[in-house]
């Protein structure tokens, strides 16, 4: 299948990271050497067996299907790459490494298998702190698909890993992060969040993502890293202060009467929060 | 009509972890006895309405219908609707 122009710059002559983990040139270069089908479902999954190098899960762009109206199919893969970005960036060490090549003349992400992990059903005793570490990074990447069968546990409960982050960033009106309701974010991950805002490393996130998402979602991705590490240092997020997260304004759909197709809210515009909001952007 | 739910396992082979099959306008599912219990408990999303509301088996071909879009990573996979 001939490529875009975009798939091109991403698969030939994409920004590199200056932040990355060694694992992502074996998944970027490594000889595949098994294909192994895993799906017949929503999307084709196919499990990579890198020569000499682990395995990797590969979801090819055209491979994708359509799951919901707000995220497009043939941009998830883009989208789970921008996840792992955002993860590094912050060093939240949750999703694993992603990166887009590639395989048999098909572009697609490829993203580091994750051995010896159950997923997260299987396991009852997670580390509370852990899981609102999770729901800082879903609302960061604004996703509204995190259930117990899209994350993976390790060693006890004490380690997770964010897996299917293609349905992300997009503007769906509500973020699954219930785990943030009348939590504290650990000091940890507070300083973690505190430390990308006052680095030069957020011009860096922002033009890797761009090319990843386009200027708006990464402008909005960015402006909720900045209100949750704002939140992070206030304590607690009560359930008023959780609402106003979950409902983030800069991410409600809005219904246009004229046109009845969505619409994003200008970023900063202060509107009342809803699940969905029906209006005549004309009159507004 | 059925939909088989498929878990990988560390060798990278798939392991069935439950059939559910449509019976009587009903889902019965038989399979891996934690699996059944979080489909039971959570249930699975509605990604066809806004916002997504949670099936359960009692929900019928809706929820048979819903499972590959739930089931979707590699590491936990449901096929589509397939006959008996």
């Amino acid at each position: 299948m001939e490529q875009t122009g975009a798939e091109k710059l991403h698969t030939q002559t994409h920004t590199e990271s200056p932040i990355s983990k060694p694992v992502e040139k074996t998944l970027e270069s490594g000889i595949p050497e098994r294909e192994s089908d895993l799906g017949w479902g929503a999307n084709e999954v196919i499990l990579i067996d890198i020569k000499d190098d682990g395995k990797g899960v590969f979801k090819p762009k055209d491979g994708e299907n359509h799951v919901r109206d707000s995220v497009s199919e043939g941009t998830y893969y883009r989208r789970e790459r921008a996840a792992y970005l955002v993860d590094l960036f912050l060093d939240l060490d949750l999703v694993p490494p992603t990166v887009i090549r590639e395989i048999n003349n098909r572009v697609g992400s490829i993203q580091q298998f994750v051995e010896d992990a159950q997923v997260s059903y299987q396991h009852a005793g997670i580390i509370k702190n852990l899981e609102v570490e999770l729901a800082v990074l879903d609302y960061i990447i604004w996703n509204s698909d995190r259930h117990r069968a899209n994350y993976l546990v390790k060693n006890d409960g004490s380690r997770l890993y964010a897996i299917d982050n293609g349905l992300t960033f997009g503007p769906d009106d509500r973020a699954s992060i219930y785990a943030l309701n009348n939590s504290e974010i650990s000091d940890e991950t507070t300083q973690k969040l505190t430390n990308f805002s006052q680095s030069d490393n957020k011009a860096i996130l922002s033009a890797l993502l761009e090319e990843l998402i386009g200027t708006k979602e990464t402008e909005l991705c960015l402006a909720r890293i900045k209100k949750i590490a704002t939140l992070a240092q206030q304590g607690e997020i009560t359930t008023e202060k959780f609402n106003e997260l979950q409902y983030d304004p800069t991410n409600i759909v809005i219904i246009s009467k004229s046109t009845d197709q969505p619409v994003l809210t200008p970023d900063h515009e202060k509107i009342t929060v809803k699940h969905q909001v029906v209006t005549d952007t004309a009159a507004r | 009509m059925k939909v088989e739910i498929y878990k990988l396992n560390n060798q990278g082979k798939q392991e069935l972890v439950a059939e559910c099959k449509l019976v009587n306008e009903l889902v019965e599912c038989l399979g891996e006895e934690q699996f059944l219990k979080f489909l039971n408990e959570d249930g699975i999303r509605d990604y066809t309405q806004n916002p997504p509301r949670q099936l359960f088996p009692k929900d019928g071909h809706k929820f048979l219908e819903q499972l590959k879009y739930n089931f979707k990573s590699g590491y936990l996979s449901a096929t589509d609707i397939l006959d008996n």
